[in-house]
Parts: C-alpha cells; sequence; structure tokens
C-alpha cells in the first residue's frame, strides 16, 4: 500500500470525524429562503442604481480628463506664426558645450553647416566625421526645423593649412586638425569629430 | 475511551454531500432547492472561519444575498456548491477585515458545558462524549491553522468539496491545494494524538 493510498484511508477516517462534530454542534438557525430572497431582490434593485450613478460618474471623469489632455497639447504645441522659443546654443567658450549642443534641436544641423569637405575626394569619409545627433526637443517633431533669425549661418570656410597648436574650437572660427597618415581629411569641428581620436593638437 | 481516527468508515472514495453534476441547472430555482441543505453547511463553514455563530448568521445570509443575485450569471454546468462555499469564503474574509481577528470561542462554559453546545437529546452518553471530544479536537486543530489552511481542511473533509473545486474557489494550483490540504491535515493528525496521549 502506497503513501497516498494510506493517505486517503486516512482522509476518510478524518472525515469521519467531522461528520461527528457535525452531529455534536447544535442545528444552526439559518435566516429563512424569504428574507434572503427579498434582500437579493432589494439588494439588485438598488444595486442596478448604484451601476448607473458609478457609470454616469465614470464617463463625467473620462470626459474631464480628456478635456485637459486636450487643453495640454494646444498650449504646449507652438504656432507656425507665433514666437519661436527654440534658441540656438553657439557659446563657444562654455565648457559644457557638447552636452548643451546634444540638448538643443539645433545644435546638429548647425555643426553640420560648419562642417566643410576639405577635399571633395574625401567627401565621405569627412561626412562620416560627423554624426548629427537625434533631435531630441519634443517641439521638433511637430514643427519643421527653421532657423531661428539671430543665428547666424556659418558659411563654408576654405581648407586651412594644418595647425599644431589648436585653439579651442568654435562654430564661429573652425579649426583643421592634422590626422596622422592622411593630411587631407582635416575637420572643422573638434567637438563633433567621432573619427579623430588620434589627432593631434586634441583639446579638450 | 478516546476519539480515535480509525473509527471512521475507511472509504477512501466517501460520497460527496452535494450530488452535483454537469448537466444539473445552475438557476435561481436549483439554488432554492439547495437552500436547506446547503445554507447549514455555510453556517457551520462561516462559523468555523469566523468563531462567532451570530456573525455567521450574518455572514451566511449575506452569503446567500450574493449567491442569488449572481445566480442568473453563471454559465451551465456550474456546480452550485463549490460556487457558494467561495462567496462564503470571500464574504469571511471580508468580515474578518472589517471586524478584525476574532477569536474562536469553543471554550467550555462554568456548568461544564459547551459554547457551541453539542445536541444531546438522541445520543448516548457515550456517543455525546465522543462528540464532545470530537468538537474539542477539531476546535484545536483549527485553531492551529492558518486562515487559508483552515478554510481548505474545512472544505475538504467537512464539506466534501474535490480538490479540483478547491483549488478554483481558493485562485491556487491543484498542487498547492494537495500540499495545503496535507499540512492541515498533518496538524490534525498532531493535534489528535497529543490529545490521545492526553488522555491515555
Amino acid at each position: 500500500m502506497n503513501r497516498w493510498s494510506t493517505q486517503a484511508i486516512d482522509e476518510g477516517a478524518e472525515r469521519a470525524l467531522f461528520e461527528r462534530r457535525a452531529q455534536a454542534l447544535r442545528a444552526p438557525e439559518v435566516p429563512p429562503l424569504a428574507s434572503v430572497l427579498a434582500a437579493a431582490d432589494a439588494r439588485g434593485d438598488a444595486g442596478t442604481h448604484a451601476s448607473a450613478r458609478a457609470a454616469r460618474a465614470r464617463v463625467m471623469v473620462a470626459l474631464t480628463l480628456a478635456a485637459a489632455c486636450l487643453a495640454g497639447v494646444f498650449v504646449r504645441v507652438p504656432r507656425p506664426g507665433g514666437p519661436s522659443s527654440i534658441v540656438a546654443d553657439v557659446d563657444a567658450g562654455s565648457p559644457r558645450r557638447g552636452t548643451q549642443a546634444a540638448a538643443s534641436p539645433l545644435a546638429p544641423v548647425a555643426q553640420a553647416e560648419t562642417c566643410t569637405l576639405s577635399d571633395p575626394g574625401n567627401a565621405s569619409e569627412t561626412s562620416a566625421c560627423f554624426t548629427p545627433a537625434a533631435p531630441v526637443a519634443q517641439a521638433s517633431l511637430f514643427t519643421p526645423f527653421t532657423p531661428a533669425a539671430g543665428v547666424p549661418r556659418v558659411a563654408a570656410v576654405p581648407p586651412a593649412a594644418p595647425v599644431r597648436d589648436v585653439a579651442p574650437p568654435s562654430p564661429a572660427t573652425p579649426v583643421s586638425y592634422d590626422h596622422p597618415g592622411d593630411d587631407d581629411s582635416a575637420c572643422e569641428l573638434r567637438t563633433t569629430c567621432e573619427a579623430c581620436g588620434s589627432c593631434e593638437g586634441d583639446t579638450p | 475511551m478516546t476519539l480515535s481516527l480509525d473509527e471512521g468508515s475507511g472509504d477512501p472514495a466517501a460520497p460527496a454531500f452535494f450530488d452535483e453534476r454537469e448537466d444539473v441547472p445552475c438557476g435561481r430555482s436549483a439554488l432554492e432547492g439547495m437552500y436547506p441543505v446547503l445554507a447549514p453547511r455555510v453556517h457551520r463553514f462561516q462559523c468555523d472561519l469566523l468563531g462567532d455563530a451570530a456573525l455567521a448568521s450574518d455572514a451566511t445570509q449575506e452569503t446567500f444575498v450574493r449567491a442569488f443575485r449572481r445566480v442568473g450569471e453563471l454559465p451551465t454546468g456550474t456546480r452550485l456548491a463549490p460556487w457558494v462555499f467561495g462567496i462564503a469564503r470571500h464574504v469571511s474574509l471580508e468580515l474578518r477585515r472589517a471586524r478584525g481577528r476574532i477569536r474562536r470561542v469553543l471554550v467550555p462554559t462554568d456548568d461544564g458545558s459547551h459554547a457551541d453546545v453539542p445536541d444531546r437529546t438522541a445520543r448516548s452518553p457515550e456517543a455525546q462524549l465522543l462528540d464532545r471530544e470530537a468538537v474539542d479536537v477539531v476546535a484545536r486543530a483549527l485553531d492551529a491553522l492558518s486562515e487559508d489552511r483552515r478554510a481548505v481542511l474545512l472544505l475538504r473533509l467537512d464539506h466534501g468539496l474535490s480538490y479540483d473545486d478547491i483549488a478554483g474557489l481558493m485562485a491556487w494550483t491543484l498542487a498547492k491545494t494537495k500540499v495545503e490540504i496535507f499540512r492541515a491535515r498533518e496538524v490534525l493528525r498532531a493535534t489528535l494524538e497529543e490529545y490521545r496521549g492526553g488522555g491515555s
């Protein structure tokens, strides 16, 4: 006889114990069926009214929330003809320029505009240096990019001679860097060059 | 003379207390027909869980009020007794949360009688003594169990529900249900052994 069959027999004995106990206990006074049915019917009617009120309340709350969301969207989205609150970050002296440029939606475009090719034949390599960061501002999702009126565009500059002592890079004063073994590939903007890790004149 | 588990019939396939087949209708009329049998059992179940006869009466009424309100929404073939016991357990949990933990009141009174007094009118003195011992042992074992184990032990041994039905109404897996019932039965057996050891 395995363990489970033993348990089954024991369970029968335990059931007998409970049966004996049930016989020993006094028969309980249960509520009459009529009163239970009356209470169920009464509560059913009350529950119907209560559920209708709750449904109306839920609809009102949903409508209020939807209206608030729409109002918030209309307030936040800039109008095409309205004043633009986007200001380009062109502060070259700021030590956190890279972070600020990444945070500004105008920064990648401005950096791309300052990058000029020193050699037309080296276009692919040079363009690979500049990986425009994805715009992070929510406003750029709604309106196409239009440079602000006060932000000057940096014109393309001719290729400069190699410079040893390099000043801190600036979009207004692009600087060329020497690449070991490849003097023709010069990046104009140091801070966004990802392929120039071994450039001479590396400055913070 | 002591109470022993060996006094039972020992039938492993003990008949269920409620003969419910799959094709039995589960509408309001069926529940009304089961009420005379089911209500005392639900009352005893509530009394075991709550430990208060008056509170158990309220819980029984609340259980059947909810059952009669929702019985029309049941799919065909639903077994009524496990479903009603599931409602009863929820009601007892709500009452317990509302009123805090209630201690069982199965304590002997000053005159030697019991708080849950057995019906001694139609039984011999020996049977009455065994009945009283059964009440004491079961009450002691139930006191030593947690809420969930007490419920599953009562549903299995006192009310004859199947493991599947208990697992369904407790929202447990079948394996967990068997384990919990097994642990509860261990406590029951230990309590009975302790009782027999003390009485011999």
